[in-house]
């Protein structure tokens, strides 16, 4: 937790709180969850960063400028005379593509660690969706995973590496 | 009344003839198939229209009538599986998407709506005819194969209709309109199991209703072939006696 207290900070009251006194600064963050209801709202003076106190903001804007230009070939199956057709869309958003560090490749169950797993943040225009298969740099992706973070402006993806070739 | 065409069939298989009717407008009608489709042919005055003898696609028939008023249907041109496909289609009332072939990739349903997929079990060779001929010094013959395949299907569905509907789908393979299929097409299916098998197991919680019927199909493919066909025939020395 972090907390800006007010220049004049010294004790008092105000909006129906009591201020703590000096002496209880060092205990703030016990007196402010005592004190702050947990609706997000903030004290008049305060500003707390706090999951539990308030929302994650949208971070799309600042996610963009860090964001690379990407451009995604979409395999995407319909059925056509009941046979099952792939078609190929290209598609470009802003995002990341890392690979998963040591820590993320651990937490895999033992055979899929060796799997080439790969995370992208994107912004909000690209929506895969898991098992969806896409090409990118000319090698072909499944989507394992989507964590979707829409309300804070962007979408986190893992996907592995797939060897097989086969479409979706 | 409006101009129409219609054909008492959806989907034909490979040098199968097929009617087409014209109702409404003002007679007579002139028949075509547009391009850029199967590959089929219609007469211009007799409505028969006759499959591509190779390959699948889908055909778009035109009837033009006398004051120049056109209407278009479409025709599929598939194999047996396919067809078994179109009846099951037509029968259970479900839109395009709904029936596919199972190549390994089933199309997992998004929503609840009922799905049902074909696929071939198994296929054993009954009967392996080759008829070559000789006209007019030109080789000619034919050739035809007859199988026994298996067939499985499944129908499945995230909601209630693949527990509620799964009887329907023996019924339309023993529907008038799947008697005309095999009738027009040169197949035969076989008795219908009365089992279900449920596989609602396979796939978990994101599929709550999957049944699985095995179903047999006699059918025969004919060939028809020229001297090309048989790269041992060519040469400029070879003579047939006819």
């Amino acid at each position: 937790m972090i907390l800006w207290w007010p220049p004049a900070c010294g004790g008092g009251t105000g909006s129906g709180n009591t201020w703590p006194a000096d002496n209880q600064v060092k205990l703030g963050v016990t007196w402010l969850e005592n004190h702050v209801p947990h609706t997000g709202t903030y004290v008049p003076g305060f500003q707390v960063q706090n999951k539990s106190f308030v929302p994650l903001p949208d971070v799309s804007g600042a996610l963009l400028d860090w964001f690379q230009s990407m451009a995604f070939v979409v395999l995407t199956k319909s059925v056509v005379n009941f046979q099952n057709v792939e078609t190929k869309t290209q598609t470009s958003f802003r995002g990341i593509w890392q690979p998963f560090n040591a820590q993320q490749l651990r937490m895999k169950p033992e055979g899929e660690r060796a799997w080439r797993w790969f995370m992208l943040h994107a912004d909000t225009s690209l929506e895969l969706f898991p098992d969806d298969v896409v090409i990118y740099n000319s090698l072909q992706y499944r989507v394992m995973e989507k964590n979707d973070y829409l309300h804070y402006g962007y979408r986190e993806y893992h996907l592995v590496e797939d060897f097989t070739g086969s479409g979706p | 009344m409006s101009l129409a065409v219609s054909c008492i069939s959806s989907a034909v298989a490979n040098n199968v003839q097929a009617y087409f009717f014209a109702s409404g407008g003002t007679s007579p009608y002139t028949f075509a198939v547009l391009v850029g489709g199967a590959g089929g042919s219609i007469g211009s005055s007799s409505g028969i229209y006759t499959a591509p003898g190779t390959g699948v696609g889908t055909d778009t028939i035109q009837v033009t009538d006398n004051v120049g008023a056109t209407a278009t249907t479409t025709i599929m041109v598939g194999n047996i599986p396919m067809l078994i496909c179109d009846i099951i289609q037509n029968q259970l009332g479900l839109s395009q998407g709904q029936v596919n072939l199972w190549n390994q990739k089933v199309l997992i349903p998004t929503d609840s709506r009922l799905y049902v997929a074909v696929g071939v079990m198994n296929c054993k060779v009954i009967g392996n005819i080759n008829r070559p001929d000789v006209v007019s010094s030109q080789f000619v013959g034919s050739q035809s194969i007859s199988m026994q395949a298996t067939l499985s299907i499944d129908i499945y569905s995230r909601g209630l209709d693949a527990l509620n509907r799964k009887e329907e789908l023996v019924m339309a393979l023993n529907s008038t309109y799947a008697e005309t299929q095999q009738e027009l097409n040169g197949f035969r299916l076989g008795i219908t199991p009365t089992s279900f098998v449920n596989v609602s197991n396979e796939e978990g919680a994101a599929i709550l209703y999957r049944f699985n019927i095995a179903v047999n199909v006699l059918y025969s493919i004919i060939k028809n072939v020229q001297q090309g066909d048989y790269d041992t025939l060519q040469g400029p020395n070879l003579t047939f006696n006819s």
